[in-house]
């Protein structure tokens, strides 16, 4: 099943079409909205089905390159590093009920051990002690990761920025990893459900945590560190970085 | 054999097993059988069908080609249909079953392969393989999958706790008490004689591995992450040499879980994962709940769920562990061979099994603490009365996850080398064939006279030290001790037997038949009055002193060095007959 992702507002629109345009000058490919070229110089991680990066002005949402549909894809890497696979490649479809759709054998950054949980379209996961009696494998590199601020050493948080979701969209979904057997990740319809990814502009405000940067609402750039509060001395831990209080 | 008018040889064939299921005219002739177990005198019926449209016609041979022979096997359709019996859990495994969980290897699961031949009284020739099986595999430990039937000795049983959600129930097979365990969690089970047991169940892929978590086992997971073990399944699958059909073709033992069992093994997972479960590409392609539970790691021995309580450890030391991979003749016959040593016996002696002097050498679990580092620390892993002996099992010898030295090979045990013979080269046999200076007499000698070392002068207490002939011999003991069971692919050396075969080499044929082993017997029974009995170490109340503080004592001592190894002809006969010399000199002038 899918669902129509909510309309950007008019004036975005017109301008992500412009730019549409502009970049299918110089690559001929269908992309979605976002400034062409707009990764050099800058981090960048897939947000969702968006392309952002975060340069000393603050996030921008440029050209997501890849294959399309953008929702059936899940890269990582950046120019000539960049590698997609298709979501269903290698992690089940999920399975749905009405509202209610459930993953099996959800994602998780590397082999080790991890608890995750699901925020406003991102995914966060603690942990990272190493599996025991399996061959080594590299990580996920669809996770972004750091230490644990005051964990326990080799205590680690990662975060999913482009996590799988039922129809491939963050918005309109609540999600959480349940732990009871059988293990799965459960995703329920919720139309007043804020995530990232999201149009935004002065009446649409973000979630928080989250800025609007060119009509999306996209994270401050992740520097993942916490899993809680507590994590992060008097700061707010948001997708799994630490904020500044008052950010 | 003959049965039914149907060829039924056991016919050991030896093929590759990842092809020995699918031979290469297997198209067109399809075998549709059960897939999941049918249980001990179980009935079964495979059809045959013909996938390919000018194949018409025609009749089907059947031959069983591995595994114990079926109870009854008969025919219709012209061999399309083949209907047949399980043996009973009594004929494949005769006498009484262990108290508990009963393990079950391959082969004594009742897993036995079927060969089909059609033909058309032309040319047309088709053949196809397929294996059933009575009982899923059991490593015979209290922590067991879901989906996977339990079966249970020293019943009957019956269930006086159970998870809430379990609406697993006790059920006779076979007049065996069994169980499937749905859920996770524990079972308590009352048996026959009041004693209960506790099963603990839960599916592999969900069971935490976080086996070095606290410096637990720290030590264990770093070693196990370079096991050839471990890495079994993630290597060949990406070896330009990958085997055809691999890893379908061998995920029994080169993956975690029982394949066709709803356990969360390798199997389940990758039909859980629908798409994403493709095997045909590299490791580091796989889903991340499938690389878990890829390869020989920890749940493979020791089972999913959590490690057993204290009580249960014992269990994980039987040669049962293993064999749910290693007892699968004709290909792996490890345990096979195994099994006609004495090694495998060791511990029928109930007090060899009990003190702990004798448990040293005698038990797996006597030697695991006798060479256990002092930081590993003391480990009771005795098994309880009644349990029956276990012997020298496959962890005495074998440590699966303990550090290596650079270059070792064969999983072997490090173990320290024993002071008589410093300067050897480390072997795991050492320890429990070589004398010790604390005992009373000497004990199992055998390394001792193939380095010459042991010995003592009678007349001035020195050390007497012989040339070590066979020293040079590569693999040590095992170079020459490596002859088991015929017709066994991969483990006979396993059986341990020093065959005439491992002497030609050097010698050319069968070495000329030792005079050492009569001359010691002759000299005991003038010192003694009577035969010496084996092993000599365990029988002192013959009358007989070893005081080593006296040439009489030391002149014992060396005879009694000799008499003790049983091929010390063999293994050093010139150090042997000067060891008899030596002590000859003595007692016979002590006789006179």
């Amino acid at each position: 099943m899918t669902w129509p992702r909510s309309p950007a507002p008019p004036l975005r629109a017109r301008l992500s079409a412009a730019l549409l345009i502009a970049s299918a000058l110089s690559v001929p490919s269908c992309r979605r909205a976002g400034t062409p070229g707009g990764e050099a110089g800058g981090d960048c991680a897939d947000v969702e089905t968006l392309r952002v990066c975060w340069q000393a002005g603050g996030p921008r949402v440029v050209t997501r390159p890849g294959p399309t549909p953008a929702t059936d894809w899940r890269c990582a890497g950046a120019g000539a590093t960049r590698r997609c696979t298709r979501r269903t490649d290698d992690a089940p479809a999920f399975t749905c009920a009405g509202n209610h759709c459930q993953q099996r054998h959800p994602r998780a950054p590397d082999d080790g051990e991890w608890l995750c949980a699901d925020s406003a379209g991102a995914m966060v996961c603690v942990g990272g002690e190493r599996a025991a009696g399996v061959a080594p494998a590299p990580a996920d590199p669809g996770w972004l990761c750091g230490a644990r601020r005051g964990g326990a050493p080799g205590a680690r948080v990662c975060v999913d920025l482009s996590p799988d979701f039922p129809d491939g969209r963050a918005r309109g979904w609540v999600c959480h990893t349940e732990y009871e057997s059988p293990i799965r990740r459960i995703c329920d319809r919720d139309p007043n459900a804020h995530t990232l990814a999201e149009a935004c502009d002065a009446a649409h405000p973000c979630v928080d945590g989250s800025r609007c940067a060119d009509g999306w609402c996209v994270p401050e750039r992740p520097a993942p560190a916490c899993w809680l509060e507590a994590d992060c001395g008097g700061g707010r831990c948001r997708f799994g970085s630490c904020l500044p209080e008052g950010a | 054999m003959r049965r039914g008018g149907i060829a039924l040889g056991v016919l050991l064939v030896a093929a590759p097993a990842c092809h020995r299921h699918q031979p290469p005219r297997a198209e067109c002739l399809r075998l549709d059988g059960p897939s999941d177990p049918v249980g001990f005198s179980g009935t079964f019926t495979i059809t045959a069908s013909l996938a390919c449209p000018e194949r018409a016609g025609g009749h089907i041979v059947w031959e069983q080609v591995g595994g114990v022979p079926l109870a009854e096997m008969s025919m219709a359709r012209d061999g399309f249909e083949l209907r047949a019996r399980m043996p009973s859990l009594a004929e494949i495994r005769p006498g009484d079953l262990p108290w508990g969980v009963v393990p079950l290897s391959p082969r004594t699961r009742g897993e036995i392969f079927l060969h089909a031949t059609w033909t058309d009284g032309g040319d047309g020739v088709l053949d196809a393989d397929i294996r059933v099986a009575a009982a899923p595999r059991s490593r015979g430990l209290p922590n067991t999958p879901i989906g996977a039937r339990v079966y249970l000795g020293g019943g009957p049983w019956r269930l006086i706790a159970q998870p809430s959600r379990s609406h697993a129930q006790v059920e006779p097979i076979g007049g065996v008490s069994s169980l499937v365990p749905d859920v996770a969690g524990d079972w308590r089970l009352k048996g026959n004689d009041a004693r209960e047991i506790t099963l603990r169940s839960m599916r592999y892929d969900e069971t935490p591995l976080d086996c070095g978590r606290s410096d637990c086992h720290r030590a264990i997971t770093d070693a196990a992450a370079a096991s050839p073990m471990t890495t079994v399944l993630a290597r060949l699958m990406d070896s330009p040499a990958r085997p055809a059909g691999y890893p379908a073709c061998a995920l029994a033992c080169h993956a975690t879980g029982e394949p066709g069992a709803l356990d969360g093994g390798f199997g389940h997972v990758a039909s859980e994962l629908g798409a994403a479960g493709n095997l045909g590409r590299r490791w580091e392609e796989l889903p991340r709940d499938l690389r878990r539970v890829g390869g020989v790691g920890c749940l493979a021995c020791h089972g999913p769920s959590a490690i057993p309580d204290a009580a249960s450890r014992w269990s994980v030391l039987r040669a049962d562990v293993c064999a749910v991979c290693h007892d699968a003749p004709p290909r792996y016959g490890h345990v096979v061979a195994w099994g006609g040593t004495a090694m495998a016996r060791a511990d029928r002696d109930p007090r060899a099994g009990s003190e702990p002097a004798c448990a040293r050498c005698h038990t797996t679990w006597g030697f695991l603490d006798a060479v256990a580092t002092p930081e590993r620390g003391h480990v009771d892993r005795s098994p309880p009365t009644g349990v029956g002996p276990l012997g020298i099992s496959c962890s005495a010898c074998h440590a699966v996850h303990d550090a290596k030295r650079p270059g070792a090979t064969r999983l072997l045990r490090e173990t320290p080398v024993p002071a008589l013979l410093a300067g050897a080269t480390s072997s795991v046999c050492l320890p429990c064939h070589t004398p010790d200076a604390a005992d009373a007499r000497p004990t199992a000698t055998a390394a001792a006279l193939w380095l010459g070392r042991g010995g003592l002068d009678p007349a001035t207490g020195a050390p007497m030290t012989g040339a070590p002939l066979h020293a040079g011999v590569a693999g040590g003991c095992i170079g020459c001790h490596r002859g088991g069971p015929d017709n066994i692919d991969r483990g006979a050396g396993h059986g341990f037997r020093a065959t005439a075969a491992a002497c030609a080499p050097c010698h050319g044929s069968a070495p000329p038949a030792s005079d050492v082993r009569a001359r010691a017997q002759q000299l005991w029974r003038r010192l003694a009055g009577r035969d010496v009995t084996d092993p000599a170490h365990a029988r002192v109340r013959d009358g007989v002193t070893v005081d080593r503080r006296t040439p009489y004592g030391r002149a014992v001592w060396d005879l009694l060095l000799v008499l003790e190894d049983p091929a010390a002809g063999a293994h050093n006969a010139r150090y042997a007959r000067a060891l008899l010399d030596a002590s000859a000199s003595v007692i016979d002038k002590e006789i006179r």
